[in-house]
């Protein structure tokens, strides 16, 4: 309490240098959270638009095999990987075509986690060999409810010569952020492999997550080469092609956010270090005073840091409070820049970088003036003030 | 004494004092060579943009589209052929038009620099293209062949992206295509992609429409002459013909002008925030001076002078703020390219940046402005300082 007292009067020496301070530190908050809410909404816009989902296709049309996702698998970079293959069937009580796709459920839906389903339709789908999870919206035009049979025309041949395809309704998915989609339903490859004459092990097309969106065309040149060799050449594409289009403008925005609040960082370092040291220069006889009446040097070092911090933690706090009101005010501005960046929201994550870079500062501008006041000789204090 | 020479006198008295405020007064220089720099970095990547932007255009061409921008724009095999028929265009030797129907595709390849995807443009361009844009000069390797899985690299592409040097492979739906010159273009546009003959990357593509058809005009009047056979002609009214300077000025201008528009509001933002600091040092300055100053008074000068020393301090140390800004500025963007999104394709601008006595004169505006702001009110309490009660401080 005594400490709290002592700063509070420390600060309130030179009022107006104080607000001037606080001021300008606000500023600099200011900026620095609006160019870092801009750059993280770049990011984030990156992130949204799904980069990290790579296709791979037949290069020349030699269809590829199933195995191969052993090889896939090895790759750096990559976290998860599915494979799909497009089954057509007609369903003769309504006269619609059905599309089917075929995969590995438990892999499909770690790649596409846009699609949405319960993990119990997941299990359903693995435990029934038949099973099929429809899009909500087919399966409400079609009346199917779980545990329905579906009979399906196709003209895949069935090893027991069988003429229809039957699957069983085990759940239902939803595509959110997609509602004008193809509807769709999703199947057990394994069952249509097992079940088909011909051709055994051969897939459309694997899918492929990959840990870092930002490096998407060096995996994807990394599994063409993989493949460069064998007697199926792959093409590996972004699975977005807006994606693709849009990560190329993007540019340096990055680059140039870190060297503004460089400048400005260093700036206020100046700025702040300034002040603390100056308020400590004139205070020298009154810390002497205090070393005198027994404060210890670790105590009066304390007590310049924690003058510093308050200083930047007012001016954190006041930049980053200023950066919550501005930032939806030119979000919509940001438009501009990209299409597909959508408007921004100012990211939680900007504030917490706001205080660390706060504290951060506080060390840099007090470690000189508290310095110096730890190492402050009472005698050659007191005598200068006399 | 006459006022000026007073004037004089006490700026210089004033000035001579700074040393001894040394790190007080740095704080200013500091605070605003920071501003001056970062404003006239951006200033300095707007103007380069909007420079790159407006070499590429030639008043002496027009480019014909079939939709608002190239990339966007397409148009048939026969309207291609149909265009490059019209009136207006100039022809060269043996009479074959100066046009070329060119068509663009985005090619994936990674920055070796950041080890990130980048995309560049290909273009694919006709067999005049060259005696179209006599800017474009090759300047190592060989031109590509046509027929042949080859493509020419700008030299802004090459170096943005570090990794199209010549023998280098381009990964492209049907196989490597090789990279085995690279060209020049005076640093404009162009210089950012890659160029190959059109009809094979439209075979490699298995895709038959193009994006743009670029002509050199006959004279002045050919533009309009293009224009109006565009119009009466069915074959071809679905296309627009614009000279090619306006084209890349209009498709341009939107990120031009944003990038100034950043430009100003970061250095305005900064400045602001330097307003603070520059109040600060000078308040301190007029309270380390206020016996020096009051001594003055009683001497019998005036308070004009006392205010003009202060904001010649504030000046004064602003302006070398001003100058060590321009030249961390200059130091570090001057001669150096940049890239940017264009506004023109999906890929990206590589272009040169300079930092000339314009920019810095701009920094040094803002310079004085904060200066004049931050001295004022300092300079105000200077001629109000209570000449009994500082005095008796001593």
């Amino acid at each position: 309490v005594k400490g709290l007292f002592l700063i509070r009067s420390a600060l309130w020496r030179k009022p107006m240098r104080t607000v001037f301070t606080v001021a300008s530190l606000a500023v600099g908050f200011l900026l620095f959270g609006m160019l870092q809410g801009v750059d993280t909404a770049f990011d984030q816009a990156v992130e949204r638009l799904r980069a990290d989902r790579l296709l791979v296709d037949p290069r020349f049309g030699q269809p590829l095999q199933q195995n191969d996702v052993s090889v896939i698998q090895e790759i750096e970079g990559i976290t998860d990987v599915t494979w799909t293959q497009f089954f057509i069937g007609g369903y003769p009580q309504t006269g619609s075509t059905v599309i089917v796709l075929t995969t590995e459920p438990e892999s499909f839906y770690k790649v596409r986690n846009e699609y949405e389903t319960s993990p119990e339709h997941i299990e359903a789908l693995k435990r029934t060999p038949n099973g099929l999870i429809v899009w909500q919206s087919l399966a409400d035009d079609m009346g199917w409810q779980i545990g329905d049979q579906v009979p399906l025309q196709s003209n895949v041949p069935r090893l027991d010569g069988e003429p229809a395809w039957t699957f069983e309704v085990v759940g239902f998915m939803d595509w959110p952020d997609n509602p004008g989609g193809v509807p769709f339903t999703v199947g057990n490859y394994a069952y249509l492999d097992e079940a088909r004459v011909s051709p055994k092990g051969v897939i459309g097309r694997f899918v492929v997550r990959i840990a870092d969106p930002r490096q998407s065309v060096e995996v994807a040149r990394a599994i063409d080469a993989a493949f460069q060799n064998s007697p199926r050449p792959t093409f590996t594409q972004i699975d977005d092609q807006r994606a693709q289009a849009e990560l190329a403008t993007i540019g340096d925005v990055s680059r140039l956010t870190v060297a503004v609040i460089s400048a400005v960082f260093f700036a206020i370092v100046f700025l702040a270090g300034n002040v603390v040291l100056q308020s400590v220069r004139e205070r020298i006889g009154e810390l002497a005073v205090l070393k005198t009446v027994g404060f210890s040097d670790a105590r009066v070092l304390m007590l310049v840091t924690s003058e510093a911090l308050v200083l930047c933690v007012a001016g954190a706090a006041l930049g980053l409070v200023g950066t919550a009101v501005v930032f939806p005010l030119i979000a919509p501005y940001l438009l501009q820049l990209s299409l597909y960046l959508g408007t921004p929201r100012l990211s939680p994550s900007v504030f917490a970088w706001g205080f660390l870079f706060a504290g951060v500062l506080t060390v840099l501008s007090a470690a000189l003036p508290a310095w110096h006041a730890k190492r402050l000789s009472i005698v050659d204090a007191l005598r200068r003030r006399v | 004494m006459s006022a000026f020479r007073q004037i004089g006198a006490v700026s210089a008295m004033g000035l001579r004092s700074v040393p001894a405020r040394f790190g007080t007064s740095l704080v200013v220089v500091v605070g605003i060579a920071a501003v001056v720099a970062v404003l006239v970095s951006a200033l300095a990547i707007a103007n380069g943009f909007t420079r790159a932007a407006a070499d590429t255009g030639d008043a002496g061409r027009a480019i014909v589209l079939g939709g608002s921008t190239e990339a966007s724009s397409s148009m048939s095999r026969e309207i291609a052929l149909a265009v490059q028929d019209a009136p207006g265009i100039r022809a060269g030797e043996a009479g074959v038009p100066v046009a070329s129907a060119e068509a663009l595709v985005f090619v994936a390849v990674t920055n070796v620099n950041t080890g990130l995807d980048a995309f560049v443009t290909l273009r694919g361009v006709g067999a005049s293209a060259f005696e179209l844009r006599p800017e474009v000069s090759l300047v190592e390797g060989r031109m590509f062949e046509r027929g042949a899985h080859e493509v020419v690299v700008g030299r802004s592409a090459q170096q943005r992206l570090g990794s199209l040097d010549i023998g280098a492979n381009l990964s492209l739906p049907n196989g490597e295509w090789s990279v085995v010159g690279v060209f020049e273009s005076g640093g404009n546009a162009l210089q950012s992609e890659l160029m190959t003959d059109a009809e094979t990357l439209l075979n490699a593509y298995q895709r038959n429409i193009y994006n743009s058809v670029t002509v050199r005009l006959a004279d002045e009047q050919g533009l309009s002459r293009l224009a109006a056979a565009i119009d009466t002609d069915p074959a071809i009214t679905s296309v627009d013909a614009t000279r090619e300077d306006e084209y890349y000025a209009a498709v341009a201008a939107p990120v031009s002008q944003l990038l100034t528009f950043i430009a100003y509001g970061i250095g305005g933002i900064m400045a602001f925030g330097a307003v603070f600091g520059a109040l600060n040092t000078m308040y301190s300055a007029v309270s380390t001076r206020a016996t020096e100053i009051a001594t003055l008074r009683a001497m019998g000068f005036g308070s004009v002078p006392v205010v003009v020393s202060v904001l010649v301090e504030a000046l004064v140390l602003a302006v070398t703020g001003a100058f060590v800004g321009a030249l961390v500025a200059w130091l570090v963007m001057d001669g150096s390219t940049i890239s940017t999104m264009t506004g023109i394709t999906p890929s990206q601008l590589t272009f040169g940046l300079e930092v000339g006595l314009d920019l810095t004169l701009i920094g040094i505006a803002f310079a004085t402005t904060i200066a004049l702001i931050g001295g004022l009110f300092a300079a105000v309490r200077a001629a109000r300082v209570p000449v009994a009660a500082a005095l008796q401080m001593v």
